[in-house]
């Protein structure tokens, strides 16, 4: 017997006129923000994720976010009003994503950022779609009547779940609503990362275990608020194939960035891109980040030169409370800002740890094309056994079905002579008969078909686009 | 409410939140060098003392508190 592959199956299936349920990469629904595509751009400070790759990502089906941490270092005025420039960048930026795209776009917002609560109103006063919310937790002063006036969905980027728990246990408690999904960014990423440095390679803290203790953690509140909470997983994810496996573990939708770091449509300069695609598996590592956190980042000259000698740098305003730049001996945001202009000399790349099988600058139309046909290979490969059980059914229902259906012709074709006939007799009417009969035969098989796939389908983690 | 019962309250609630014995609590601890508190444990904990005392700590102020000593002492200055 031939091998059973995807598009063989198709093409079995669509020969007897069945409708095959999608193998695509399911919808993402957040409150009553809605994507065709279940995965989310995550937001790159420092000028990396901005409206050209958000609205790239919105066009395509998936959720764009514009990263606001550190915006407005792309105005002239940054120096001057550095909390100024953030809010001007940021509703420009959104009113451009929003004009270049009619899909969903987010805005992500470091909690720890000293103008926290000031960019969290712009987002409020443009009426983004969603805000993601990390490095820190979402909890106290959150303007939850706000939000919710507006239509902004909110979203916490948690490590663990106990950063879940405590975040839905407080939010019900003090705003008596709880936010309305959940990334979980596992050990993986790119940029700061929420997992501690010692705990990276800690199987207890990987992507794989995290996100069904999420899952669990959040299904008392799923009941109580009688809502869905999506689980959005983040981190490491690079193939169709790594999105079929973390959301068959329970996960709803993934994030990524580092992939969408390196499209053409991404906001940053070349250089910035071709540094992704030059580096390899020793070339990343972690940093101690000014802020206080682990980061995982190309390791350049730049950041190795920082941890050896006393440098002079200029911090342009205490963005962050506990930022310790004195100490590091450089200033993240100037640094970042350097390398989104390409200028990597004085600064670095933040990526995720499979930045290294990137070998070429890609499109988003083709990324996305690429992630959603692994995504429905990976899915019927893991369900192969299957698919070839009903392919083999199919194919015994395919002789009576091809039977019926020559019938069909046949009687047509009689029953049309006779009409042209002068003849009018009951001859006809038994034609009329028996055609009736055998079409209903052949729904009968297409349903029966129709009704297995359903079962199939329903059988497994995958959610097909109804 | 003077530093002493402050402080006989704080330690109740560190005992029930980090799961460990209030003979181990002194003023000097260090929440993460001496009792093991994690980030998120901190915020656990502010969030049980505003919650049982009735007070309100800023997250910036939470970040600060290196020791027992230093929670108390706002405490105290708070609930004068
Ligand atoms: C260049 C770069 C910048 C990032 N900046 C931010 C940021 O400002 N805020 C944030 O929450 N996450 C940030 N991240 C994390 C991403 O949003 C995303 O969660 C992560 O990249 C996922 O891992 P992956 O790169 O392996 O796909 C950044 C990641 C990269 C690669």
């Amino acid at each position: 017997m031939k091998e059973l592959t995807y598009e063989s199956f198709k093409r079995l299936v669509t020969s007897l006129k069945v409708k095959l349920p999608s193998f695509d990469i399911p919808r993402l629904t957040i409150g009553n923000k809605s994507a065709q595509i279940a995965v989310v751009q995550g937001g790159m400070g420092v000028g990396i994720s901005l409206s050209s790759l958000s609205s790239a990502v919105a066009n395509q089906g998936g959720i764009g976010v514009i990263a606001a941490n550190g915006i407005g270092m792309i105005e002239p005025g940054y120096f001057k009003d550095g909390r100024a420039a953030n809010i001007r960048a940021m509703r420009n930026e959104i009113r451009k994503a929003k004009a270049n795209s009619p899909g969903i776009i987010g805005v992500n917002i470091m909690v720890a950022l000293e103008d926290f609560q000031a960019l969290l109103q712009t987002t409020i006063e443009e009426k983004v779609d969603i805000v993601f919310l990390g490095a820190g937790l979402p909890i106290k002063n959150m303007p939850v009547a706000q939000l919710r006036e507006a239509g902004v969905q909110v979203v916490p980027i948690v490590s663990s779940a106990r950063a879940a728990n405590l975040i839905f246990s407080m939010w019900k408690r003090m705003y008596n609503d709880v936010p309305d999904a959940v990334v979980v960014e596992g050990p993986k990423a790119g940029g700061h990362l929420g997992v501690a440095e010692k705990d990276l390679e800690d199987e207890q803290f990987s992507l794989e275990t995290v996100v069904p203790k999420v899952k669990e953690a959040l299904s008392t509140y799923i009941e109580e608020f009688n809502k869905p909470i999506p689980i959005i997983a983040g981190g490491g994810i690079f193939t169709g194939e790594d999105i079929y496996k973390i959301m068959k573990l329970g996960a709803d939708a993934v994030q990524m960035g580092t992939r969408f770091a390196a499209t053409n449509e991404c906001d940053a300069n070349i250089q910035f891109k071709e540094a992704i695609v030059a580096c390899t598996q020793e070339d990343i590592g972690i940093i101690k980040s000014p802020v206080g956190l682990p980061g995982r980042a190309i390791v350049n000259e730049f950041l190795t030169s920082t941890t050896k000698e006393k440098r002079k740098f200029s911090c342009p305003w205490q963005c962050l409370a506990g930022c310790q730049a004195e100490a590091s001996n450089y200033c993240i945001s100037v640094a970042l800002n350097n390398a989104r202009k390409g200028n990597l000399k004085s600064g670095f790349v933040f990526v995720g740890s499979n930045a290294y099988k990137i070998s070429s600058i890609t499109s988003v139309t083709e990324l996305f094309q690429e992630l959603r046909q692994q995504y429905a290979a990976a899915f019927f490969a893991d369900k192969k056994p299957l698919f070839i059980t009903l392919a083999g059914w199919i194919n015994k229902l395919k002789d009576e079905y091809r039977a019926t259906e020559q019938r069909v012709r046949e009687l047509k074709d009689s029953y049309l002579h006779a009409l042209g006939t002068v003849v009018q007799s009951n001859w006809g009417a038994t034609l009329k008969e028996e055609l009736k009969t055998k079409n209903e035969q052949l729904e009968q098989i297409r349903q029966n078909i129709a009704e297995k796939l359903h079962t199939l389908f329903s059988s497994t983690s995958h959610k097909p686009i109804v | 409410m003077d530093a002493n019962k402050v402080f006989e309250k704080v330690k109740s609630l560190i005992a029930e939140k980090l799961e460990i014995d209030d003979s181990k609590i002194t003023l000097d601890s260090s929440f993460r060098k001496d009792l093991g508190a994690d980030s998120l444990d901190t915020y656990e904990l502010v969030y049980a003392i505003e919650e049982e005392m009735g007070v309100s700590i800023p997250d910036e102020k939470a970040n600060e508190f290196e020791t027992v000593r230093d929670a108390v002492d706002f405490l105290a200055k708070l609930l004068k």
